[in-house]
């Protein structure tokens, strides 16, 4: 079940914390916080598993301090609450996430197209080249995938996992290198942890015996072409349920 | 003509839907188009529905309701073709009723009337203060050009006094109203009501009209305005300025929000200005309309209640 807590990335109506937006505009919520909460613990005492659109530090806030409750309310283990898309954030939300047992599925294209412009307008440069912080995420234990909410972004998710591993905006400037992920790392964010944060890890996510056999074929070991080429991976072709979909 | 349109707006809980509801049964001689976000909130007498379709429904005192879904300028384009008097658009407690305001502004057949904002007397003040929500109430209630505060009995006399302080010191001019008021006072079609029910209207407000005619300077006039009682909740006419003397001005003042734009020529008519007031009877006395007039030096004439068209 997705619910939404505060409002767009694109037209900078995320919920932002001090300082707020630097040319003094404020956020918009999308639910008064109490319905959030109020939607929220109907769906985890039914055992949902819960995504919430944040694209703010103060809606990641928010969102926090109802998962925090509900977790006080009825404790749950293995439930998949995830903070979807993940703007803006800080280190000790970070830290909150992994304590509560939640995941992250982030738009870090978002990264790639917007931060040179969020540097200056509206947001500044610190808390825009930290946007998305994938790596605090991975260092805290944090299962973390990256999504493209196409047409948001591309739905190429080798791009995304370059973007993830490299942090290089559309300018050419590499944005808070501490941020980045390893070559590794990134290709989790589009396998593993993706099916992770789907709840279909048993099925799908990587190549085992009893697994779908359900992956994609490159030109070339991601690990040999370096995080720089990540998106320059030629796709060869897929097999999906077994069968095998040769490009060309 | 335009219909006017009036934004409520307010927090969640501020008591919006009770307003529709109670309006939309009250209303008996001025036919209101009621866009909600929710039709499920509303909650009228069966008998009062005549009809009922997914988007709209209809009531047997000509009152229309529809459901804004997603669109509200198609909610609008709906009503511009039905038989109504009055716009009402509730907001939704996250809103920024300026922003639906603007809806008002530009949307063909359509004006702004006013903004309500309902003030949860009980919460606002700790509200403010919230960390999530505290920024987004106080730019609701600066937006407002009327403050509706609700649920006055669950608060003591000086918690009402309080609340009165805190507003002042929030807003430049709070302009405080009851739930009646909105379809009496903050729009032009509260002229259907006056000539329905004279005596009723006369009862709660009084109205004047002065007349100048040396002209009158645009700042003072404006600084005039924003330190005018607060009581006094609508006012509307031209004004003969000297920085401007061959222009007439038209002025509309709504609770605490002014516009004064340019309107035509004098051409042959001798200029003069001629503004009509409203105010709430028991809130402010002669005295203080006639020191009014003398700012502006301006007479009092027999007061007329129809604004001028």
């Amino acid at each position: 079940m997705k619910l939404f807590a505060d409002g767009a990335f694109f037209s900078q109506l995320a919920q932002v914390g001090e300082p707020g937006y630097i040319d003094g505009h404020i956020g918009e919520w999308l639910t008064t916080p109490e319905a959030l909460e109020a939607s929220a613990r109907v769906y985890w005492n039914a055992g949902f598993k819960i995504h919430v659109h944040c694209t703010g530090d103060l809606g990641v806030e928010l969102t926090l301090d109802i998962l925090e409750k509900l977790q006080w309310e009825r404790p749950r283990f293995r439930h998949g609450f995830t903070f979807e898309h993940f703007g803006f954030c800080t280190p000790e939300q970070v830290q909150r996430i992994a304590a509560l047992g939640a995941h992250v599925s982030a738009n870090v294209y978002y990264l790639h197209e917007l931060s040179h412009i969020y540097a200056e307008q509206g947001i500044g440069f610190e808390r825009a080249s930290q946007m998305a912080r994938l790596g605090t995420c991975v260092r805290e234990g944090v299962r973390t995938t990256v999504h493209s909410d196409f047409t948001m972004a591309p739905a190429l998710p080798l791009n995304s996992a370059w973007v993830a591993a490299n942090r290089i905006n559309c300018e050419g400037q590499v944005m808070c290198a501490e941020e980045r992920l390893s070559i590794e790392q990134a290709l989790r964010t589009i396998t593993t942890d993706a099916a992770h944060v789907l709840g279909l890890e048993h099925d799908i996510g990587s190549i085992r015996a009893g697994k779908k056999a359900d992956f994609t074929i490159l030109d070339d070991s991601p690990f040999n072409a370096g995080a720089e080429h990540l998106n320059q991976l030629n796709v060869l072709g897929t097999v999906f349920e077994g069968r095998v979909f040769m490009v060309g | 003509m335009s219909i006017p349109i009036t934004v409520i707006g307010g927090y969640l809980g501020a008591g919006k839907t009770t307003l529709i509801n109670h309006l939309l049964q009250q209303c008996s001689d001025l036919r209101l188009g009621v866009l909600v976000n929710d039709f499920g909130e509303i909650n009228i007498d069966a008998r009062l529905i005549q009809h009922h379709d997914g988007q709209t429904l209809a009531l047997t005192n000509g009152c229309v309701c529809c459901a804004i879904a997603d669109d509200l300028g198609a909610a609008l384009d709906t009503l511009s073709t039905a038989d109504i008097d009055q716009v009402l658009i509730e907001t939704s407690g996250v809103a920024h009723p300026a922003k639906v305001a603007n809806y008002g502004r530009t949307w063909p057949g359509f004006e702004l009337g006013s903004i309500v904002v309902l003030v949860d007397a009980l919460t606002i003040r700790t509200r403010s203060r919230d960390k999530y929500v505290g920024k987004l109430v106080l730019q609701q209630l600066e937006a407002a050009d009327f403050v509706l505060p609700t649920k006055l009995d669950l608060i003591t006399e000086g918690e009402r006094a309080d609340l009165q302080h805190w507003l002042h010191q929030h807003l430049p001019k709070p302009c405080l109203i009851e739930a009646q008021d909105i379809l009496y006072a903050v729009s032009d079609s509260h002229q259907r009501r006056v000539d329905a029910d004279p005596e009723r209207h006369a009862a709660r407000f009084c109205t004047c009209t002065l007349q100048a005619s040396q002209p009158l300077d645009l700042t003072a006039l404006q600084q005039a305005f924003a330190s005018w009682p607060s009581a006094i909740i609508r006012a509307k006419g031209f004004i003969y300025t000297h920085q401007d003397p061959e222009v007439r001005y038209l002025l509309q003042g709504v609770g605490n929000r002014l516009s004064l734009e340019r309107d035509q020529p004098w051409g042959r008519c001798p200029p003069k200005t001629d503004l009509v007031l409203i105010w709430r009877r028991d809130m402010l006395d002669q005295a203080e309309i006639d020191a009014l007039a003398d700012l502006l030096r301006a007479e009092r004439v027999p007061s007329i209640t129809k604004f001028i068209q």
